[in-house]
């Protein structure tokens, strides 16, 4: 065990999840409201149905039913949820909107037909079984292969159902890939997985009538999105939409989607005028909360005879159900894999065509990683069937092909920009703490005995804190990109900073109070946090691509920054002398030379509120400051992840024994949250690489609406983490800082194929995610999925 | 939603007496674990609901003068394994008794749900056949003994008699050199529905096996008892060819069915491969190792 860091330091550092922990904390859930109304949904059963006729009569007329929505009135009066992307962009692309509640057709089971606003949710629940809906089921598109198939049933007729098409090239691959000595390639498939938050999704609307505003708690991550959304849905001024995101039991991206249950409450409040609750129960998490990968993936790579790297050539169809979602749109997915794909190494040559294709199930979103997980379990599995061709060690491979910190910054194949980092330090790191010649060495004699070890190697990159040029690039017009925060100082002094990126359990409070506590030298218990309320924090996109430290840690640094320069400025005037020889230091002003005087911080507030200063020209009374922050370029973090597995022989279990991450993020702010996001994230990935699955039949029909069929990893099945941090600071960023938030779940399902496929000694030609036991048995006895 | 009544009898006629009454509307409550799941999913809307949980010959563990025991059908898990004997005598059946769901679930599931409530995948059950263990039924035509491999009827169904309750299980005694196992394949290290379970109890004497069953689950309609496989273990020193030989056996048996959790090539595959496993197990048991 190596976890660097003692007992109080831990407690320290999760001071504010030390509440949490002992059920303090309020979610959504906690909230009640005098005269609050609970609401249930009436979902489809078909995948794909015509819906005839929807009665809700005899709903309506059960107890302690208040109303019933439901049918095309609705429709008329709720715009249906729109995700635009850039309509100048570089690839085709095409909008689906989706009512949030369907009234002619339902595109995939789960979908709502009518909802049901009672006095309680047993009531409302009851009602909703009486509702009777008459539908024509139609021929569904359960996958893929199915959607693209001709006269395949058509999602969004006409017109096929390829939503989106984008193609990134470089170098001149037909040339590349002729002259190669060595050319191999596989096709991958990553199931379609669910973010599994402890907390599910819920609403508590209300309308206030006094102030002809709706206020909204959301379990989100993007308050002021999700404001947006709304506003645009219901024809509702945004300014009269408050949206509280309270504390939030995770979300990992599927939150940060807008939801048509949402959209409905919204409704409902205002329409009703009390308020309206639903909760989301785990099995409308795993069938009607957004989803995310479901790629598949074919792909190629050129080496030289010396194991260098030539060129990577991939197409990417990403099963992204039946609708957009607001506000990322389906390109999400096939933009950032290829982002991705090259990973830490150089190519002369890249070629990649991506598809978003709809099908008749519930729309997919963002996860935790978004298409980088699916990076480098295509490069990486790649780079290890060079190596084992070439007879070449999985790391000295890619030791030969790692780019070196005297390339940065360097263009990447598919354009982007990495700005800084080690990547053979980093590997090495991992090659060392785990010791990696007695891993081998322990292979070698459990072969002996007749056992199967493996060892498996991830190297990757990680786009974080996404600026406005990043999403300007994919055309992700929706998104603002950029993120805000407001610092307020008290008359006495008393500090209060909100930013725009709100906390989802990730321990934001913590990790703020500490960038402005060390930037302002004041303690960090002086500064007051505000999160997650339209009312209170400053504008921005919200919490989600790695982005808080980066973009809200940014905005929130050059506040502080903005006001140094604002006190430096009092004190200036008061001491009527030039700004030049006045400095913020240690929690105040001081001028400069010996002997200097010097001002506090709540000197220089009351000076700032007080009516009997004199305010210099130009300065506002008061001491308050708001930034809004767009990162110079997004930062790229890395990781080298080594990890050591034993397939059983006989069945195709897999365990595993040893996992050592070598992470490079920049300077740390909260060690505790690296490292915890670290692990989180591994657990994440250890899900998708082995257990995870959202399996739908041909039909079109959910198979996996519960956790007993839906299998997460528990606590026997994520072994101890041994985490080396270095440090790189980004030459880009405000302190240098690089996110950290989806590094483990990008790593992970890579380098546990690396391993077990280290131990089969296998390149079988289809990499089916997750490596199920039986999986894993079928590529031992040399036979193709026949599900695949 | 309709009403549901709820009654807590005393005595094993009262509570017979209530369920032959009720003709088919009741249920039975031992720990509820699958009834509740259920219950909540709408699968089953009983009118009533019997709780067996009060009544003394259904909780009680008791080790029999000649070295059996008698467990009662609502003994949850939790307890037998807080039992001084049991699992010393029944390591295997204890395991596999305590595989059943987490912590959590061990407070309150029995094996006699496990096995009333027909799964074929029920992880007990395996370990129940191979142990020889005998049901103890009684209803409105009084009490019955049946080998626990004749009470599953198929996924979901018992051959209880309409208004029976299973009241517990007989063990036999223990021969000298005895020893039993259970595995099961899952995905995970914990809490899932067996891909395969395989249990095994045998008796060693000399280092040849002179009794041996075999109880597989999770690969036919109801949890079987394999005798060739059995038959292929007695008689040998548990050598490869005998191993062998009973694995075979056991993937002769089984006829699976193919579904998301393993398909039949691999259920069947994997069955022999427990086989091999829990014997060896069993054999270091039975061996005092
Ligand atoms: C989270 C979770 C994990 C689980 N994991 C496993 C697992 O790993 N392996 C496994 O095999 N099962 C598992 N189960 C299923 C369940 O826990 C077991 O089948 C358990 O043994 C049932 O026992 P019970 O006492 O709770 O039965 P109950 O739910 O009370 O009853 C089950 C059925 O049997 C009937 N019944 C019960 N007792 C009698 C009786 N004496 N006479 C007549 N009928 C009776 C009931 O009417 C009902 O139909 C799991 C369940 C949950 C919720």
């Amino acid at each position: 065990m190596n976890r660097g860091h003692n007992r109080a330091a831990v407690l320290e550092a999760h001071a504010e999840h030390l509440p949490l922990l002992r059920g303090l904390g309020r979610y959504v859930g906690d909230l009640t409201l005098p005269g609050m109304l609970h609401v249930a949904f009436v979902r489809s059963p078909h995948a794909h149905a015509k819906i005839r006729a929807i009665d809700v009569a005899a709903a309506r007329g059960c107890p302690g039913v208040v109303d019933v929505l439901g049918g095309a009135g609705l429709a008329e009066r709720l715009a249906p949820i729109r995700a635009r992307l850039d309509p100048d962009g570089d690839y085709d692309y095409r909008e689906t909107p989706w009512p949030a509640m369907a009234h002619e057709r339902v595109r995939y089971v789960g979908e709502i037909v009518a909802a049901v606003i009672a006095a309680d949710r047993y009531k409302a629940e009851d009602a909703a079984a009486a509702v009777a809906v008459d539908y024509e089921p139609l021929a569904a598109a359960s996958d893929v292969a199915a959607a693209l198939r001709d006269g395949a049933p058509e999602v969004h007729a006409p017109g096929g159902n390829v939503l989106f098409r984008v193609r990134k090239q470089s170098g001149d691959a037909g040339a590349c890939f002729a002259d190669a000595p060595l050319r191999l390639s596989a096709r991958f498939k990553h199931p379609r997985v669910a973010g599994m938050s402890m907390e599910g999704c819920g609403v508590l609307a209300r309308y206030d009538a006094v102030a002809d505003e709706l206020v909204f708690w959301s379990s989100t991550q993007i308050p002021h999105l999700l404001r947006d959304g709304l506003s645009r849905c219901l024809g509702m001024p945004a300014e009269r939409i408050r949206v509280i995101a309270p504390e939030v039991g995770g979300a990992f991206g599927i939150k940060m989607q807008l939801f048509p249950e949402e959209v409905i409450l919204a409704y409902a409040a205002r329409q009703l005028g009390r308020p309206v609750k639903w909760i989301q129960d785990r099995s409308e998490h795993l069938i009607a909360s957004f989803h995310a990968r479901d790629v598949t993936v074919e792909a190629e790579i050129a080496a030289d005879g010396e194991g260098r790297l030539l060129g990577l050539r991939a197409k990417a169809w990403c099963d992204v159900g039946a609708y957009s979602a607001f506000p990322l749109t389906c390109a999400l997915e096939p933009h950032t894999i290829a982002t991705a794909l090259p990973g830490p190494y150089r190519w002369d040559c890249f070629d990649y065509e991506g598809y978003a294709v709809a099908t008749n199930k519930y729309p997919g979103g963002a996860y935790r990683g978004v298409g980088f997980p699916i990076g480098p379990l295509v490069t990486e599995t790649l780079i290890d069937r060079v190596a084992r061709k070439l007879d070449c060690d999985p790391i000295e491979i890619r030791r030969r092909n790692l780019l070196r910190p005297d390339d940065m910054p360097f263009s990447s194949a598919s354009g982007a920009v990495y700005d800084s980092g080690d990547y053979p330090a980093l590997l090495q790191a991992a090659v060392d703490r785990a010791d990696y010649a007695t891993w081998r060495e322990e292979q070698k004699q459990a072969a002996q005995a007749g056992r199967r070890l493996g060892i498996g190697v991830a190297c990757f990159v990680e786009a974080s804190g996404m600026n406005r040029r990043v999403y300007r690039g994919r055309g992700m017009m929706e998104i603002p990109a950029f993120e805000s925060a407001l610092i307020r100082v008290s008359p006495g002094g008393d500090i209060f900073a909100a930013v725009s990126t709100p906390s989802q359990g990730q321990g934001q409070r913590t990790t703020f109070r500490r960038l402005l506590s060390e930037r302002l030298g004041v303690a960090p218990d002086a500064i007051a946090i505000g999160l997650g309320d339209t009312a209170v924090a400053p504008y921005g996109a919200g919490t989600f691509g790695s982005r808080s430290v980066v973009s809200g840690g940014g905005a929130l640094l050059a506040a502080a920054g903005k006001l140094c320069d604002r006190l430096c400025v009092l004190a200036a005037a008061r001491w009527a002398v030039p700004v030049a020889s006045v400095a913020f230091a240690d929690g105040g002003v001081q001028e400069i030379g010996q002997g200097g005087r010097r001002l506090s911080l709540a000197e220089l507030a009351g000076l700032a509120y007080s009516a009997r200063t004199d305010l210099p020209d130009g300065v506002e009374p008061g001491l308050e400051v708001r930034v809004a922050h767009d990162p110079k370029a997004a930062p790229f973090s890395a990781a080298a992840h080594l990890v050591l597995v034993e397939v059983d022989p006989r069945t195709g279990q897999v365990a595993i024994r040893r996992y050592v991450v070598a992470e490079d993020c920049g300077p740390i702010v909260n060690p505790a949250a690296v490292d915890g996001q670290v692990r989180g994230g591994i657990a994440q990935g250890i899900g998708c690489a082995l257990y995870e699955d959202i399996v739908y039949d041909a039909e079109g029909q959910h198979l996996s609406a519960t956790l007993q069929d839906y299998l997460v990893p528990g606590a026997g099945e994520v072994p101890e983490i041994d985490i080396v941090h270095q440090v790189t600071p980004s030459p880009f960023t405000e302190g240098g800082h690089k996110g950290v938030g989806e590094s483990g779940t990008i790593g992970a399902p890579a380098a546990i194929v690396s391993a077990v496929m280290d131990a089969l000694r296998a390149d079988p030609p289809r990499i089916i995610l997750p490596l199920s036991p039986q999986r894993v048995h079928d590529v031992m006895e040399g036979r193709a999925d026949e599900r695949a | 939603m309709s009403d549901m009544r709820y009654v807590v009898p005393r005595t094993l006629d009262e509570a017979v007496g209530a369920f032959a009454e009720a003709k088919g509307a009741a249920r039975i409550l031992a720990g509820g674990t699958d009834l509740l799941v259920q219950m909540r999913a709408g699968a089953v809307r009983p009118g009533l609901v019997i709780d067996i949980k009060k009544i003394a010959e259904l909780t009680g563990i008791e080790e029999t003068a000649d070295g059996g025991f008698r467990i009662g059908g609502a003994v949850a898990g939790a307890r037998l394994a807080e039992h001084p004997r049991f699992g010393k005598v029944w390591p295997g059946l204890l395991e596999a008794i305590n595989l059943i769901g987490s912590t959590q679930v061990q407070g309150r599931a029995s094996a006699g749900g496990n096995l009333c409530n027909g799964s074929p995948a029920a992880d007990s059950v395996p370990a129940m056949v191979a142990a020889g263990a005998v049901a103890t039924l009684q209803g409105p035509k009084g009490r019955r003994e049946m080998p626990v491999e004749d009470v599953p009827a198929g996924p979901g169904r018992t051959n209880l008699q309409p208004g029976e309750i299973l009241v517990g299980f007989i063990l036999p005694p223990r021969p000298l050199g005895s020893g039993d196992a259970y595995l099961r394949m899952i995905p995970r290290t914990e809490m899932d529905i067996a891909v395969v379970g395989c249990g095994v109890n045998l008796t060693l004497k000399d280092g040849v096996c002179t009794a041996a069953r075999v109880g597989l689950g999770a690969v036919a309609p109801t949890v079987l008892r394999v005798d060739a496989a059995a038959k292929a273990l007695i008689g040998s020193r548990l050598d490869a060819a005998a191993l062998d030989a009973a694995a075979a056996a056991c993937r002769a048996a089984c006829h699976p069915i193919d579904d998301k959790r393993g398909t039949i090539a691999y259920r069947t595959e994997v069955a022999g491969v427990l086989l091999k496993r829990a014997a060896g197990i069993a054999a270091d048991r039975a061996k005092g190792a």
